[in-house]
């Protein structure tokens, strides 16, 4: 059966932020076949993208006005740069867990305040869906993520408070994290290696479903939360991870 | 079964205005809705569903008729505002048959089901907002969904080793509306949710700083 892609998010402005490649390049793919404009950013943008370093304030200021240049607004915010560190505590010094802080909750706060300030400037109350991508990494411990998931757990209790201040303020803006599991990308490919990590037996076929994410799984759940469909859904995680926290 | 037939999707609910948003978005979304429990749909059965005998029955016409499964929603539960003072054992017992009693019968079968068709198939179980938020004026409740919610985390590992492995998630909505609670459950039954499975999607609505 074939059933036309919706159309649910026509009219509507989304900026996503690491969108050269992994979950950020499919979330961008699959928010625009879903009607809406999207600007991606990235810090090695591709052609027609932005460049965006999501630790800087100023960088943040620049990429909201060159979404409102180019397609009016903004009403979503996909906020994905990210990257990888896994390693042991003793091995670590405070130069990666500082950067991992950085990029992942400096990078997930100013971003989402820069949205929420132009958001508001276009509605009262104000209206938007900010989607943060964290990790499972942050909801429960996995080996060698001290830096990694200490800043993804850090995510995920932003995207609920900023979620509880929006709705208190009188705003319909939602705030929700996602939690993927094991998802392979170019990321996880530099960091864990290719077939002989994901295909090795005790990778995922212990999982409920026997598999890891592609990127376009965690993108069908940002499109979810962009979309009117999820308009009751606010302050929450999403796991996308096959079952992976009810087993490990 | 060809590939131009859509899926199918089964419905266990009372009649009313939830159960009518729910097949009106499964339809409008490509499915065939077999309805169940009072609800109405393009197909629609008597069942109580906490009766094997009607699931064992129900679910082999439906693996005879239709071949493969997409998705079996499981909403026979209801609510209950009561103090804990005020909750006689009768009460509790009877929402626990209600609610929790039906969604294991219902995922039971539902699993039969899917390993009898071979499906790659969605349960999801209909629990509340009160079964992740504690409500100081509807223990019986909260419990009775905290149940629910708990073991379709439970169920979601055992459907893992069906062939193909399957899904299971619980909704918990607060006071929103029927739309939105069948969006939530139209996004689980459906493929773009390939991936999702052991969670508990919560619709709080608006989420005021307590």
């Amino acid at each position: 059966m074939v059933r036309p892609m919706k159309q649910d998010l026509a009219g509507q402005v989304a900026l996503v932020t690491g969108a050269a490649s992994g979950i950020g390049a499919a979330s961008a793919a699959l928010l625009a076949a879903r009607g809406a404009a999207v600007l991606g950013t990235d810090i090695r943008p591709l052609p027609g993208q932005f460049g965006h370093d999501v630790t800087d304030p100023d960088a943040w200021d620049a990429a909201i006005a060159e979404c409102v240049a180019r397609h009016g607004r903004l009403d979503i915010l996909v906020s994905n740069a990210g990257t990888a560190d896994f390693g042991t505590i003793i091995d670590m010094d405070m130069a990666r867990l500082r950067q991992q802080a950085r990029v992942h909750v400096e990078g997930a706060f100013l971003g989402s305040r820069a949205a929420i300030t132009q958001m508001r400037r276009q509605a009262n109350p104000a209206t938007g869906s900010i989607i943060l991508i964290a990790s499972i990494a942050g909801l429960k411990p996995i080996m060698q993520t001290t830096t990694y998931g200490t800043a993804k757990a850090a995510m995920v209790a932003l995207a609920a408070a900023l979620g509880q201040e929006m709705a208190a303020a009188g705003d319909r803006i939602r705030v929700n994290a996602i939690c993927p599991g094991g998802t392979r990308t170019a990321m996880t490919e530099e960091a864990f290696g290719g077939d002989e990590y994901w295909d090795r037996p005790d990778s995922f076929a212990k999982l409920p479903l026997k598999d890891y994410a592609r990127a376009d799984d965690v993108a069908e759940q940002v499109a979810f939360l962009a979309s009117p469909d999820s308009a009751a859904i606010n302050a929450a995680q999403h796991i996308v991870d096959g079952g992976w926290v009810l087993t490990a | 079964m060809t590939g131009t037939e859509k899926p199918v999707a089964l419905l266990v609910a009372p009649a009313g205005n939830l159960a009518a948003a729910i097949v009106a978005r499964l339809t409008a979304d490509g499915f065939h809705v077999i309805a169940a429990g009072g609800a109405e749909a393009h197909e629609s059965h008597a069942l109580d569903p906490r009766d094997e005998a009607g699931w064992e029955t129900l679910t082999a016409d439906i693996a005879a008729r239709h071949g493969k499964v997409a998705a079996v929603i499981n909403a026979a539960g209801h609510a209950m505002v009561a103090a804990v003072a005020d909750t006689s054992p009768a009460d509790f017992r009877a929402l626990w048959e209600a609610n929790v009693e039906s969604a294991v019968i219902g995922t039971k079968w539902a699993f039969r089901l899917l390993r009898d068709t071979a499906s790659a198939g969605s349960v999801i179980n209909l629990a509340s907002l009160a079964g992740v938020r504690p409500r100081a004026d509807a223990a019986a409740w909260s419990a009775a969904d905290a149940a629910v919610t708990h073991f379709s985390k439970i169920a979601a590992v055992e459907a893992g080793d069906l062939v193909p492995p399957c899904r299971v998630n619980s909704v918990n909505p607060g006071d929103v509306a029927p739309d939105q609670v069948a969006a939530a459950i139209a996004w689980l039954a459906g493929p773009q949710s390939r991936f999702v499975t052991g969670t508990a999607l919560v619709l709080a609505g608006e989420v005021h700083a307590r």
